[in-house]
């Protein structure tokens, strides 16, 4: 009768221990969701952040936590453990976002930020404000180093211990990606295409695709987008394709292990594909000319359509033959989701 | 926000006058120099504005957007006290209504647009504001509402100076002088303004302080007019510079940039009979610095309107013929266009008018025309317009480079518009309700290659009905001004436009003004209410701007014989979050002081 009475009672308390610990450490709406930035209006625009789970849709989360919008123009936002991490391009602002409580963390001011990537241990930040990336501290936003890469800066990707930082030259021209030593802080650049804007690794290959110039005073001086490939061994770089014509501006270089993709136009581009050694332009749209960024995710396209960039855009989830699954409403200027 | 006084043509007799004379701005503070008003003169029923006592000073301080506000036709959009500033009337965008100053449509032909926060508020008349789609007939392209300024030196004797102090950082002073030599009446205005626009405004629970919006300019305006020969002449100058700074929204990093821009406008008119000469030339130049951190980018544009126009009027018939020579210059346009139109106006017979108006613009010819019919009771007068006018292609929209679309259509509307008046004694009611479809209506849109370009997008339904209510009884002065709107999208290429609101339209604005008199001076109240506002062409919550109540109460007083009158307003009394645009807050609670001080009477 003791035994029953004690295991009865142990099982009582283990329940209301289970009880409690479940009730203290709830699961957050937002582990696991899927997050969509959205750039917001140019002109008194604010970015949102955009959660959708199985059966929710919360439109601006980051203003529900946390009272105030989250700045002017999302450009980039990407996971790094714990945290999201955004830049906000016109807002001069690189927001630390905790990932299961969208509070923000910290905030830090750097001019015209662009993008992000997280090394395991620092965040590095390109920007078009001046020549120097700006090395943030994860923990608390501050900025531990500015690297100068001569030239203002675009996409950045990281293979530990070497950021490939492109150079686009804002809003003018370059033509070169920086590699730079996470450790040493040596900089070292090589020559591409007209403004790289994405990069992607394949092995030991990583692509760059650059979208070519654009000159609307003389359109004869204007240069066709390009397919660069750098060697992350010997840091060499060579054009592995040209799209040939001057019109041709792609943008987006995205990977799914295999294949290359990317948009075929900087506004309303299609996605095109193309083996990574191919040596032909891409020239079979997989979709219609909708597309103003695009993601790759787990064999899946996340095709961004901006609309008439005054209205609520929406997310176009296709499989890599271009072929439309399923379709997401979502905020203004619909730029990346994190999945 | 309302039009007062009262100006009412009965009939249509024929076509009216243009441009009689102008009150001067009475010193006195009484309700004597309060509805005093000029007499533009168009087929077009309408009530004037009452303008209290307030009303007159502000004017003479004040800019014309800030002073029509008052008009609840009238919708501003503005990012800060003294920033550009665009208008809205009765559903139509800031391109289809036009400005004219005495005739002329000053308008710009290459941005379409005029930003009224360098128009003078003297330039107003009590009848300068005209609405809905039987303005189109008002100037040489618009559709739908516009804004008549003049000015006239009377010669009566006049030296003010105007002084005034805002508690936001700003400053004006001007002086204002009149007279007469020989048989030639003179006027001139110059005025210089400045404002920090320092002021405080909460981002959810964060307070701050607005920085980088401030704004200076100069005025200067002269006016010369005689009779030489049984011919009235008048020659005129309006030299306008200004420099204003945006930061951004108060969620960009606080780069300024800087608007600067100079403009000259002359014009000479000569009238014997019922012929009149008029000639304008219009030199404007703007540069607009970006200043994206490291990056300085500067675009600067010159535009120039040389206009030449002949008026003759008989009395069943109105006829204008106008030639314009346009040029676009600067960064992004080189662009000369020859602009001719004509209009003739003829009168039926006693109860109907007819107008046609025709352009040649870009090698092109375009038509428009209306009937308008109008009730023979003088007391309740009752008019129902029906026509189609265009809005010409802008040279931005055809040469900008890049993205300018040299194969626009212009924007087409089709409108019909019912006016009623009734007078009874101290009460005079307007109520007018317009309905109009545009076709072809222009949208900057993405291009392939990363180029916006205008293109013609969409066509659209709106619906405006305004009721103009005064009543001046004993020392109290009432008016209720009170617009209401609705707009759908009926066309477009932009499947989720379809069905909704036009942007940047209330749904209703409302401005009650309660004037009386208070121990020696006058004391005015002004109430306002706006809908709410779509900022996306979709109509999401995101773009909404909430609606939106604010009062205004203001004091005058004079003493010293009239010599010296003053006011002191209390803007946005109730403290609310005011916005035209989303993130860029306009005052909370804050005052005013202007003093005008007469040296002769």
């Amino acid at each position: 009768m003791r035994i029953k009475l004690f295991t009865a009672l142990s099982f009582l308390l283990l329940a209301i221990t289970s009880c409690e610990t479940s009730s203290t450490d709830p699961d957050s709406i937002y582990d696991g969701a899927t997050l969509v930035l959205n750039e917001g209006a140019f002109t008194g625009g604010t970015a949102t952040i955009q959660v959708v789970t199985n059966d929710t849709v919360i439109e601006n989360a980051f203003q529900v936590e946390n009272g105030f919008p989250l700045g002017n123009i999302g450009q980039h936002m990407i996971k790094a453990d714990s945290l999201i991490v955004v830049t906000l391009n016109n807002g001069g602002l690189v927001r630390g976002i905790g990932a299961s409580s969208l509070l923000s963390q910290w905030s830090t001011e750097v001019s015209s930020p662009r993008y992000v990537a997280y090394s395991g241990e620092s965040i590095l930040v390109s920007t078009w404000g001046s020549n120097f990336i700006k090395v943030l501290d994860p923990f608390t936003g501050s900025i531990l180093d500015s690297i100068d890469v001569y030239g203002l800066s675009e996409a950045v990707h990281i293979d530990y211990p070497v950021a490939y930082i492109a150079l686009n030259g804002g809003f003018s021209n370059d033509h070169r990606v920086a590699i730079v030593d996470l450790v040493t802080k040596t900089v070292d650049t090589v020559t591409v295409g007209d403004k790289p804007n994405s990069f992607v690794q394949i092995n030991g290959d990583l692509y760059v695709l650059c979208e070519g110039y654009q000159d609307w005073n003389t359109a004869a001086n204007s240069t066709p987008a390009s397919l660069w490939k750098i060697d992350t061994n010997t840091g060499s770089s060579l054009e592995a394709v040209n799209a040939g014509s001057n019109t041709i501006h792609a943008s987006a270089l995205r990977t799914d292990g295999t294949h290359l993709y990317f948009l075929n136009n900087t506004y309303n581009g299609a996605v095109v594909s193309m083996e990574p050694s191919s040596s032909d332009w891409p020239t079979v749209d997989l979709t219609a000319s909708v597309g103003y960024s695009l993601d790759v995710i787990n064999d899946t396209l996340y095709l961004h359509n901006a609309k008439d960039f005054a209205s609520s855009g929406v997310i176009y989830i296709c499989d890599k033959q271009g072929n439309t699954l399923d379709s997401m409403s979502t905020g203004l200027i619909p730029r990346q989701i994190l999945k | 926000m309302s039009a007062l006084g009262q100006v009412l043509q009965r009939t249509m007799k024929r076509l009216l006058v243009l441009i009689v004379h102008l009150t001067s701005i009475g010193m006195q503070a009484q309700s004597s120099d309060t509805l005093l008003t000029t007499t533009i003169s168009e087929s077009l029923l309408r009530l004037e504005e009452m303008r209290t006592t307030v009303d007159s000073l502000v004017l003479l301080q004040s800019n014309a957007a800030e002073y029509l506000l008052k008009d609840s036709r009238f919708q501003l959009r503005q990012y800060a006290p003294g920033s550009v500033a665009t208008f809205n009337l009765g559903g139509a965008n800031s391109s289809q209504s036009r400005v004219l100053w005495d005739g002329i449509d000053i308008s710009s032909m290459a941005s379409g647009t005029l930003d009224l926060s360098i128009v003078p508020g003297i330039l107003l008349q009590s009848s300068s504001v005209v609405d809905g789609s039987n303005a189109g007939s008002f100037g040489s392209n618009g559709m739908a509402g516009g804004l008549a300024l003049n000015w006239t030196a009377s010669g009566k004797k006049e030296f003010s100076t105007l002084i005034g102090l805002t508690s936001i950082g700003g400053l004006s002073f001007g002086v204002l002088n009149g007279g007469h030599f020989s048989k030639v009446n003179y006027r001139s205005f110059l005025q210089v303004q400045e404002s920090s626009n320092s002021y405080p405004y909460s981002l959810g629970n964060q307070d701050y302080t607005m920085n980088g919006m401030g704004f200076n300019d100069i005025t200067f305006m002269q006016q010369y007019n005689g009779v030489y020969k049984r011919a009235h002449w008048k020659s005129d100058i309006w030299y306008t510079q200004g420099e204003k700074k945006n930061s951004g929204s108060i969620l960009t990093a606080g780069a300024p940039s800087l608007l600067q821009d100079k403009a000259l406008r002359a014009k000479y008119s000569w009238q014997k009979r019922s012929h009149k000469i008029s000639a304008f030339i219009g030199h404007e130049w703007q540069a607009y610095t970006d200043t994206l951190n490291a990056i300085n980018l500067t675009d600067t544009n010159t535009y120039r309107q040389y206009t030449l126009q002949y008026n003759y009027r008989t009395k069943a018939t109105k006829n204008i013929v106008e030639v314009g020579h346009v040029s676009a210059g600067g960064t992004s346009r080189d662009a000369v266009l020859l602009n001719v139109t004509a209009r003739h106006e003829t009168k039926l017979n006693d109860s109907w008018d007819m107008l046609a108006r025709g352009a040649f613009w870009q090698g092109k010819l375009y038509g428009a025309g209306q009937f308008i019919w109008s009730s023979k009771n003088n007391k309740f007068p009752i008019q129902w317009s029906t026509g189609s006018f265009y809005r010409l292609p802008t040279m931005n929209e055809l040469y900008w480079n890049p993205g300018g679309n040299l194969e626009l259509a212009p924007e087409r509307s089709y409108g019909s518009k019912v006016s009623a008046l009734y007078r009874q004694k101290d009460l005079k009611i307007s109520l007018t309700t317009d309905q109009l479809v545009f076709n072809n209506l222009i949208q900057w849109t993405p291009l392939s290659g990363g180029i916006w370009g205008p293109v013609n997008l969409e066509r659209a339904y709106t619906s405006s009905s305004t009721l103009l209510l005064q009543r001046v009884k004993g020392k109290v002065n009432n008016e209720v001004s009170a617009t209401h709107q609705y707009s759908r999208v009926l066309v477009s290429s932009n499947a989720s436009s379809l069905g909704k609101q036009l942007i940047y339209r209330p749904s209703y604005q409302i401005v009650h003004t309660i004037d009386g008199q208070l121990w020696k001076g006058r004391l005015q109240l002004r109430s306002h209410a706006m809908g709410k506002r779509h900022t996306l062409r979709d109509n999401a919550n995101a773009g909404i701007l909430n609606p939106e109540f604010w009062m205004d109460l203001a004091y005058s007083y004079s003493f010293l014989s009239g010599q010296v009158q003053m006011t002191g307003r209390v803007h946005n009394l109730t403290n609310t979050n005011k916005t035209f645009i989303p993130y860029y807050p306009m005052p909370g609670r804050h005052y005013t002081i202007n003093i005008k001080l007469n040296s002769k009477k």
